[in-house]
């Protein structure tokens, strides 16, 4: 039996989430980033299961396909589809405060994303598929005739080449509503794109589109070894993007990270400090519900002082803002035992006030430089 | 935990089980690839020579051969708990459900074996689980794609691939059965996807001259059929706490559900059972009604050891079935 990975794939998700920017605003001549975009949101969603920027985006030169709109209660619903995955993702953020070093822009202060995978049929110009009791899509791409070529404007390590993308609308129909109605939508019609993978790859990597690199995706950060037990990543099949450790450059960076994994679910709790830098808090959430599978993610980022730990790494607490709740604590004792208690929760869309302390959680400390 | 050991055997199959069962059914389109030679350079006395008791205990859970391995000597076995003889069975008894089969050789156990593969690249000595499956040509074995090809366009392992039915405490009960022909499910091999992860081979009669039908006899194998079923889970787990010693058996294990991971490969969603596998348990016969193939053991989590996912019995694979029964 192969044994899937655990740890460094936390450690994947968590950084890219921690780090992840704001969402790109839609624009009428999307450049390549902006092109990759929900792809990358949803590839560090997934980067738990060490898919990431292999997983979904990377298998081959099948279509990526991908819509995306505002609901009228505020929510941002978006699809992509590639191969026979189907990721329905629904997410509201709220920005704040400023970028370091008086950057322009606005950081990301909190953020909660639910996105719901399905097996469907995709083809370059449709996505069908059903979510079960949440909802089904079924939908045609309208290509309205305007292509995003390659270019160095738009990202390109070139310009020429096949078109990377087609834009248009997806027409059909498109019905969700979120676990205890947190939202719900109905909608007919929806700006999109159908996505060229190997054009897009020529592009990024400035050759033919045979090249073997792989589109960007989960792209952790982190500087840290984690001690505990680390299951191992099945040595047949090495997706998982690989942690860079302990790198010579950056402030110090303490994190602490709870994981609970119970046959088909998995919970995990992430936060971490780097310098003098607000605190940033991570909880996760995926499960298995029949024949659709569910990824909970909420990020927010914390006043100074909400994650604290000492400096030989025996304890550390966190008190992370909304849409946490309570407080838990780590303590190291003899034996290196760890327990990790409090009233800690989080509410994800669609599941509130879930539990992130308590024995099936098994809880690491650690400091990176 | 109290180990169970239970086979299931159902009254009445159902007529959709019945209709899958290996005797019937048109020939559908082969999609599997497959690797073949039309006479194995290394023949079942050869194999018996290679496959000496020293070796079989050398050889590594397959995804847990260290890639530094050098060669046939080079196999290490300085892991703890990862090979025979380490006297860990007590504690493994103690809390595992994965329960000893009191007699590997007994009928209804002994079509599960051991394979043993030489690997490519230096990459030293491996093994998986496996089973005979009923097929006309009565030399079928079942097991993960992993344990006869890498995967993604990857190396086949067609070098000294042998089934080893019965196996235990280095005995070869029923002798050695060498792979003549290695074939895996076309997602496997394409693309490497894990919803696909199944293999099989067929395999040149043993140095007494028998069949591996003949020798130990055989699973049916069913196809297309609802994922809800209760299994009996066979193999030859070798990491701690086990020893890869002798066979083992999660009996009535249902079906939970399917990995979060599955959805994001092609191919049917895979399937989630309960049973504490370790490494080396890979490709192990996942049985319904007793006798009848329905999944093998492909992967589990390593902060999670009590859930084991197989691949889903669909068309691919009845197409690698069909594909490997036509193999003389």
């Amino acid at each position: 039996m192969s044994a899937r990975p655990t740890i460094a794939c936390l450690l994947a998700l968590a950084a890219t989430l921690l780090a992840a920017a704001p969402a790109a605003a839609s624009s009428p001549s999307p450049s390549v980033p902006q092109l990759l975009a929900g792809a990358q949101r949803l590839n560090a969603d997934l980067a738990l299961m060490g898919q990431g920027s292999t997983g979904l985006l990377a298998g081959g030169d099948r279509a990526l396909s991908e819509l995306r709109f505002r609901n009228s209660d505020g929510f941002t619903i978006s699809v992509v589809a590639s191969g026979q995955t189907v990721a329905l993702s629904v997410s509201r953020s709220q920005l704040g405060g400023s970028r370091p070093g008086g950057k322009p822009g606005k950081v990301r202060k909190r953020s909660q994303t639910t996105t719901y995978l399905a097996h469907g049929r995709v083809t370059p110009t449709s996505i069908a598929a059903s979510f079960g009791d949440r909802g089904r899509i079924s939908v045609r791409f309208r290509p309205s005739g305007r292509e995003v070529h390659a270019s160095r404007k738009a990202g390109c390590r070139r310009s020429g080449g096949p078109s990377l993308a087609e834009l248009g609308v997806f027409s059909g129909e498109l019905r969700f509503q979120g676990e205890g109605g947190y939202t719900s939508a109905e909608v007919h019609r929806v700006p999109g794109r159908s996505i060229d993978p190997a054009a897009l790859r020529a592009c990024l990597i400035g050759a033919s589109s045979s090249g073997s690199a792989t589109l960007p995706g989960a792209r952790p950060p982190f500087g840290i070894r984690l001690p505990g037990p680390v299951g191992g990543r099945l040595a047949r099949a090495p997706r998982v993007p690989a942690v860079p450790t302990n790198p010579s450059t950056g402030p110090e960076s303490t994190t602490l990270l709870a994981d609970r994994k119970l046959a088909l679910d998995r919970t995990v709790f992430a936060a971490q400090m780097r310098g003098k830098g607000s605190p940033r808090f991570l909880a996760m959430e995926e499960a298995s519900e029949g024949s659709i599978g569910v990824v909970r993610v909420v990020y927010a980022r914390g006043a100074p002082g909400s994650f604290a730990a000492d400096r030989i790494l025996s304890s550390a607490s966190v008190s992370p803002p909304a849409p946490f709740a309570g407080d838990g604590k780590l303590q190291r004792g003899p034996g290196n035992a760890r327990s990790w208690t409090g009233p800690l929760a989080v509410s994800f869309l669609g599941e509130p006030r879930v539990p992130l302390t308590g024995a099936p959680f098994g809880a690491w400390l650690s400091r990176g430089f | 935990m109290n180990a169970r050991l239970r086979l299931r055997r159902a009254a009445v199959a159902s007529v959709a089980l019945c209709a899958a069962l290996l005797a019937g059914g048109p020939a559908t389109r082969a999609a599997a690839a497959t690797w073949s030679k039309a006479s194995a350079d290394a023949s079942a006395r050869q194999a018996l020579r290679f496959w000496t008791p020293a070796r079989m205990r050398r050889a590594r859970p397959l995804d847990a051969v260290p890639p530094q391995a050098g060669g046939l000597a080079g196999a290490s076995t300085t892991r703890s708990g990862d090979g025979e003889g380490r006297g860990v069975e007590v504690a493994a008894e103690a809390r595992s459900e994965f329960a000893q089969v009191a007699d590997p050789t007994a009928p209804g156990f002994r079509q599960n074996g051991v394979i043993f593969i030489v690997l490519p690249r230096g990459l030293g000595l491996a093994r998986c689980s496996g089973t005979s499956v009923s097929a006309p040509n009565r030399s079928v074995v079942f097991t993960a794609g992993h344990c006869v090809n890498e995967g993604g366009r990857g190396h086949w392992f067609n070098h000294d691939w042998v089934f080893v039915p019965g196996y235990h405490d280095g005995v070869r009960p029923f002798g050695v059965f060498v792979a003549k022909w290695l074939g895996a499910t076309e997602p496997w091999i394409d693309g490497g996807s894990e919803n696909a992860d199944v293999g099989a081979a067929v395999v040149s009669r043993n140095e007494r001259g028998q069949r591996l039908g003949d020798a130990v006899g055989a699973d049916g194998i069913a196809f297309g059929l609802p994922p809800s079923q209760v299994f009996d889970v066979h193999g030859y787990p070798v990491e701690a706490p086990f020893d890869g010693a002798t066979q083992r058996l999660c009996a009535g294990t249902p079906f939970l559900g399917h990995d979060l991971a599955s959805f994001l490969w092609p191919g049917p969603l895979n399937l989630a059972i309960s049973c504490d596998v370790t490494g080396g348990a890979s490709g192990g016969g996942w049985t319904i009604h007793g006798d009848v193939l329905n999944g093998v053991t492909n992967y589990g989590y390593g902060d999670d050891r009590k859930t084991d996912f197989g691949a889903y019995f669909g068309g691919a694979v009845k197409a690698l079935y069909e594909q490997a029964s036509r193999v003389r």
